[in-house]
C-alpha cells in the first residue's frame, strides 16, 4: 500500500535534487571544485542544509552546562577547528556534505565550463589494422570473384550493345532464351581495405620544474590542476598511463607522491625534462600506438640560454603528429617578462601547444582568486568545446 | 462508554490490530491495564488514551507529520522523514514514543523497544497526556486536531488541483517561513467572527488604458500590452494595500495574524494563511512548555517505575528491570556536561518535590540566615507531590525557571556557564547563579525564538511594514533573515524592514525592497538619512 509520506518524500527529493544541481554548478563555476579529489569515484561537496528558514537566533559562543567542573576547565573543543574545512554541521543553516558521482561532476563540467571532448590524434595512431573485404577490384584471383557484380557488369554491357536481345537455343529448353555471358573485362573481384582502429591508449606526462621557488603552495596548485586534467582526459580513453617527471638541471622520472611534494633542487634547465620524455617515445610510448599528452608546470624561471633549447626540442620532438596536446602552465612567476611562457609564446610555432599563467608576481592571491584562476587555466589548457548557442551567436553577430 | 472505568485501566480503547500498526505483543497487552491504573492512582488525570504499536517506518512517517496521520501535502514532511530514517539507519537516534495532544489521546510505541522500554514509555507518555490536559497554556488548544488537520489537508489538496501543485506549494513555502511570527496569547482573545457574507465595498478601480483612435480597435493589443496592464494592476494593488493600513493600532507580535487579515491576498491564499496560522497556534504552547512538559513526564515515569516498583513488571524478579530502566534514563537525561531541556525540567521538578516535602519554602525559609539550620531543614510536610502537580498545571518554561531556579538549586546540580574561546575550546566561565539564570531565561524566553514585533505597517506613509526585534544581546541568524523578509514581502506585496542590532549592539536595518525581493542590510543612521 503506498503511504502518504511517499509522495511528500518524493517532493522533497525533487527539491533536494534541484538544490544539489544548483550548488554543484556554483562549485564548478567558481572553481572551488578543483580543490577536492575524488575517492572511489565520488566527490564530496558541501551544500547548504535544506531547511525552512525562520527568524531565529544566530549561534552563540556561550551557554550553560552542568557537571562536576571548576572555573577555567576545558569542557570541549571544536572538532574541526584548524582543518580549514568550515564548521561542524550542528548550527542552523550550516551545510551538509554529500557525495556526488565523479561522472556527474564531469558531466556538469562539460556543461558549465564547455570543456572539449578529447579526440585521438589524427593520422597514424592506431592499435591494430583489420582487413575487411568491402571493396571491388578489376583484378584478382578467381577464388575471390564476385559473381553477382560480374553478372551485373555483363548485363550492362550486353544491354548497351544490344546483344542481350539475341536468342540462344539451349538444349533442354523448349524455347530459345536470352543469355548473359561475362567476358574477361566484366569480371569483378572482392578486394579488402585496411581499417586502422584509432588507439584508445593515452599517456599523460606531467612534468614540473623543481627549483627552490616551486614551494608547497605552488605544488598544491600543480596537484589540483593535474588531478582534474587527468580525470578529464581519462574520461575519453580506455587505458591511461601517467608519467611524472621532475627536473632541476637533470630530469628524472619520479612517482606521484614525490612529484607533488616540495623538493628543493639545484638550478633549472627546463629542456632536460622534454629530452627525457622524448626519449620515452622511442621504446615505451610509441607515438603510433599512444595518444600523448604533456603538461608542464613551471614558475617561468629558466637558465638564460635554455629557453632556446627548450623551444627547439618542443618544435622538433613534440609536433602535432607526435603529441596530441602540450600544455604549459606558469605559476606565480618571479618576473613576468622574459619568462619561459613569454618566450615560448613568441617563438614556438607548435599548433598543439597551449600556455597559461596563474597568479601575478606582485601579490599573494586570495583563495577565491586562486580557485578562479585554476579554473581559467584548465579551460585555457584544454580549450573550449563547441556549443550550439555559440554557433548561433556567432552566426547572428 | 464509562470514562472513569477506562481511566482505571480498562483496555477497551487499546489500539490492537489497527491499521497502520502491528499487533500489540501479548505480554505488554497484559501489563497495560496495570500501568494505566498505577498512573491514575498516582494522581495523573489523562484523557482516554489509545495505545498503538508501530514499526519504525510507520512511527517515523507519523513523527514526520508531527504526530498526525493526515496533513497537507508538502515536501517538508518528506525532509523530516528522511532525517529520521537516516538517523535511525546510522544508529544516531531513534524515537521511542510519540504522544499526540488530542482527545482521545494517541500514544505510539515502537515495536522494537524492549518490554521494559515500552512500559516506561507508556508511563512517560501518560505523564505527557496528563500535562496536555491540565496545563493552563493548553487550555485553548483544540482537542479535535486530528480531524481539523485532515480537513486542512483536504482543502489544500483541493487548491492544488485547482491552481496547480507548484503554485500552491510555493505559496505555502512562503507562509511557512513566517509561521513563528505569532502571538500565542492571542488564543485567549475572544474570536471575532466576521460577517461571513463576503462583500467587497472597496471602490472598484480600473487600470489605466491608453486610448486608441476611433475605428482602430485593432491597435489596442499593441498599445495596452500585457506588461503595461500588469504594471497598472500592480499600482492598483499597492494603492489598495495602502488603504488598508489605516486600521493599524499599536505594536503586535502577531505578524502572521496581521498578514492574514490585512495583506492583499486572494481568497485561496488567505485561506491557506489562516490554516497554517491555526496549526502554528496549536503547536505554540508545546514550544513554550518544553522543559516543564518533559520534566513532568520524566518525573511521572520515574515515580511509577522506580519508586513504585513497576520495573519488575513482566521481568524475572521485582528488581531486575531497574538497571535497564536506569540505562534508558541515562540515554535520555545523561551526557557529561550536557544540558538538555529534559534534564533541566526533571531536576527542577525533583528539587521542587524535595523542597516542599521538607517545607523549604515561604518567608521563614527565605529569611533564615543560619546555614547549618538550612542544611538540616526538614519539617516533614510531605507536600512535594501536590506542589509538582500544581506546577504542571500553572507554569510554563519561563515562569518555572524564574521561580524555582534558586542559587541553592544551581549549586546542588552543578550548573556552570561556558564560553567558546577563539582557539575553539569551550571553557567554563563562571558558576555565578544569577548569570546562569539570566542565560537560561534568555534562552527559553518567547519559546526560544527572537521576539519580533510589528511596530508600523504604514511606515513613512508608504505602506512599508516595519518590524522591530526586541534585542537582548543575541544577534539574529543572518542567513535566515533575508529569506523570511523576502517571503513577508511577497505576502505583504510591499517593502518590509526589520530593525535589529548585531552582537556589539550596533543598530541595523534589514530591508527588502524592489520586486526582485533583494534584502540588504544598512546601519540605522544610513536608513534614516
Amino acid at each position: 500500500m503506498p503511504r502518504r509520506i511517499d509522495s511528500d518524500h518524493k517532493d522533497f527529493q525533487d527539491v533536494y535534487g534541484g538544490i544539489r544541481r544548483k550548488e554543484l554548478k556554483k562549485y564548478i563555476k567558481n572553481g572551488t571544485i578543483f580543490r577536492s579529489r575524488g575517492k572511489n569515484g565520488k566527490i564530496v561537496v558541501t551544500i547548504p542544509k535544506i531547511d525552512i528558514p525562520h527568524i531565529v537566533y544566530g549561534d552563540s559562543d556561550d551557554g550553560v552546562g552542568r557537571g562536576k567542573a571548576e572555573k577555567g576547565d576545558v569542557i570541549g573543543k571544536d572538532p574541526q577547528k584548524g582543518d580549514g574545512k568550515g564548521k561542524a554541521g550542528q548550527d542552523a543553516g550550516d551545510g551538509m556534505d554529500i557525495a556526488v558521482d565523479l561522472e556527474e561532476v564531469l558531466k556538469f563540467m562539460q556543461e558549465e565550463l564547455e570543456l572539449p571532448d578529447m579526440k585521438p590524434k589524427p593520422g597514424d595512431t592506431y592499435d591494430q589494422v583489420i582487413k575487411k573485404y568491402n571493396n571491388i577490384s578489376l583484378v584478382g584471383p578467381e577464388s575471390l570473384r564476385h559473381n553477382v557484380r560480374t553478372l551485373k557488369q555483363a548485363l550492362k554491357r550486353q544491354c548497351s550493345d544490344g546483344s542481350i536481345h539475341k536468342l540462344h537455343q539451349i538444349p533442354g529448353f523448349a524455347n530459345p532464351v536470352r543469355l548473359i555471358t561475362p567476358i574477361n573485362s566484366d569480371k569483378r573481384y572482392r578486394q579488402f581495405s585496411e581499417i586502422k582502429l584509432p588507439s584508445s591508449n593515452a599517456v599523460i606526462f606531467f612534468a614540473r620544474d623543481g627549483s627552490g621557488s616551486m614551494d608547497q603552495y605552488k605544488c598544491d596548485i600543480v596537484s589540483d590542476m593535474s588531478w582534474w586534467i587527468d580525470t578529464w582526459i581519462r574520461k575519453f580513453y580506455d587505458k591511461v598511463e601517467r608519467v611524472y617527471v621532475w627536473h632541476d638541471t637533470v630530469a628524472k622520472e619520479v612517482d606521484e607522491k614525490k612529484f607533488y611534494k616540495y623538493r628543493y633542487g639545484g638550478g633549472t634547465t627546463c629542456s632536460t625534462a622534454l629530452k627525457l620524455i622524448s626519449k620515452m617515445f622511442e621504446n615505451r610510448y610509441n607515438p603510433i600506438k599512444w595518444n600523448i599528452y604533456l603538461f608542464y608546470f613551471t614558475d617561468g624561471e629558466n637558465w638564460d640560454n635554455d629557453n632556446e633549447v627548450f623551444c627547439d626540442v618542443l618544435e622538433k620532438e613534440f609536433g602535432g603528429n607526435v603529441v596530441n596536446m602540450v600544455g604549459i602552465t606558469q605559476i606565480l612567476p618571479w618576473q613576468s617578462e622574459n619568462s619561459l611562457k613569454q618566450y615560448v609564446d613568441d617563438k614556438c610555432g607548435n599548433k598543439n601547444m597551449r600556455t597559461t599563467q596563474i597568479g601575478s608576481s606582485s601579490r599573494q592571491m586570495s583563495d577565491e582568486e586562486r580557485d578562479a584562476q585554476i579554473k581559467n587555466s584548465i579551460i585555457e589548457l584544454l580549450g573550449r568545446g563547441s556549443k550550439k548557442e555559440n554557433y548561433w551567436a556567432n552566426a547572428l553577430g | 462508554m464509562n470514562q472513569n472505568k477506562f481511566m482505571l485501566g480498562s483496555p477497551v480503547l487499546m489500539g490492537d490490530k489497527t491499521i497502520p500498526g502491528v499487533p500489540m505483543p501479548e505480554d505488554l497487552k497484559r501489563l497495560l491495564p496495570e500501568i494505566f491504573r498505577k498512573v491514575s492512582e498516582f494522581g495523573c488525570d489523562f484523557p482516554p488514551t489509545v495505545v498503538e504499536m508501530l514499526t519504525y517506518d510507520e512511527i517515523s512517517e507519523i513523527a514526520a507529520y508531527g504526530g498526525f496521520p493526515v496533513r497537507y501535502p508538502h515536501w517538508k514532511w518528506g525532509m523530516e522523514y528522511e532525517e529520521l530514517q537516516r538517523g535511525y539507519m546510522h544508529g544516531m537516534h531513534r524515537i521511542y514514543e510519540m504522544v499526540v495532544n488530542t482527545n482521545p489521546c494517541y500514544l505510539y510505541c515502537l515495536d522494537s523497544n524492549t518490554l521494559l522500554d515500552n512500559v516506561t514509555v507508556v508511563a512517560h507518555a501518560l505523564g505527557h497526556a496528563d500535562f496536555f490536559k491540565n496545563n493552563i497554556y493548553f487550555a485553548q488548544t483544540s482537542q479535535n486536531m486530528m480531524n481539523e488537520l485532515a480537513n486542512h489537508g483536504t482543502r489544500i489538496r483541493r487548491y492544488m488541483s485547482r491552481w496547480g501543485k507548484e503554485r500552491v506549494t510555493e505559496f505555502i513555502d512562503h507562509v511557512l517561513r513566517i509561521e513563528t511570527l505569532i502571538d500565542p496569547s492571542k488564543a485567549w482573545e475572544p474570536k471575532r467572527y466576521k460577517n461571513n457574507i463576503p462583500r467587497d465595498d472597496r471602490k472598484h478601480r480600473h487600470p489605466d488604458r491608453l486610448k486608441v483612435d476611433e475605428g482602430r480597435d485593432y491597435m489596442d493589443g499593441y498599445l495596452n500590452t500585457e506588461e503595461w496592464m500588469r504594471e497598472q494592476h500592480k499600482k492598483i494593488d499597492k494603492m489598495e494595500a495602502a488603504e488598508y493600513l489605516d486600521l493599524f493600532v499599536g505594536s503586535t507580535k502577531d505578524i502572521m495574524g496581521f498578514i492574514r487579515d490585512n495583506a492583499p491576498l486572494k481568497t485561496w491564499e488567505s485561506d491557506i494563511v489562516s490554516m497554517i496560522y491555526e496549526e502554528s497556534m496549536y503547536f505554540a504552547p508545546q514550544r513554550m512548555t518544553k522543559v516543564v512538559n518533559e520534566g513532568h513526564a520524566s518525573w511521572v515515569d520515574y515515580h511509577i517505575i522506580a519508586r513504585q516498583g513497576l520495573a519488575g513488571l513482566g521481568q524475572e524478579s521485582d528488581s531486575s528491570g531497574i538497571i535497564e530502566y536506569a540505562k534508558h534514563k541515562m540515554g535520555v537525561l545523561g551526557g557529561k556536561y550536557s544540558m538538555n531541556p529534559y534534564k533541566l525540567g526533571f531536576s527542577l521538578l525533583c528539587d521542587i518535590e524535595e523542597r516542599w516535602d521538607k517545607g523549604q519554602f515561604g518567608s521563614e525559609w527565605e529569611y533564615c540566615e543560619n546555614i547549618k539550620e538550612k542544611e538540616n531543614w526538614d519539617k516533614k510536610l510531605g507536600l512535594g507531590k501536590e506542589k509538582v502537580f500544581e506546577v504542571r498545571k500553572l507554569y510554563n518554561d519561563i515562569t518555572l525557571i524564574m521561580e524555582f531556579f534558586t542559587p541553592e538549586f544551581c549549586e546542588k546540580y552543578e550548573f556552570f556557564e561556558w564560553k567558546k574561546h577563539p582557539s575553539g575550546e569551550y571553557k567554563i566561565e563562571s558558576k555565578d547563579p544569577h548569570k546562569i539564570k539570566a542565560k537560561l531565561v534568555s534562552r527559553y524566553m518567547n519559546g526560544g525564538l527572537p521576539e519580533i514585533r510589528l511596530v508600523d505597517p504604514n511606515h513613512r506613509g508608504k505602506g512599508i511594514m516595519f518590524l522591530q526585534h526586541n534585542w537582548h544581546g543575541r544577534a539574529l541568524h543572518e542567513a535566515y533573515v533575508g529569506p523570511v523578509l523576502e517571503s513577508l514581502r511577497r505576502l505583504w506585496k510591499n517593502d518590509v524592514c526589520l530593525a535589529t542590532k548585531n552582537k556589539g549592539g550596533k543598530e541595523l536595518i534589514y530591508r527588502c525592497k524592489t520586486d526582485e525581493c533583494i534584502v540588504d542590510m544598512v546601519p540605522r543612521e544610513d536608513y534614516e538619512g
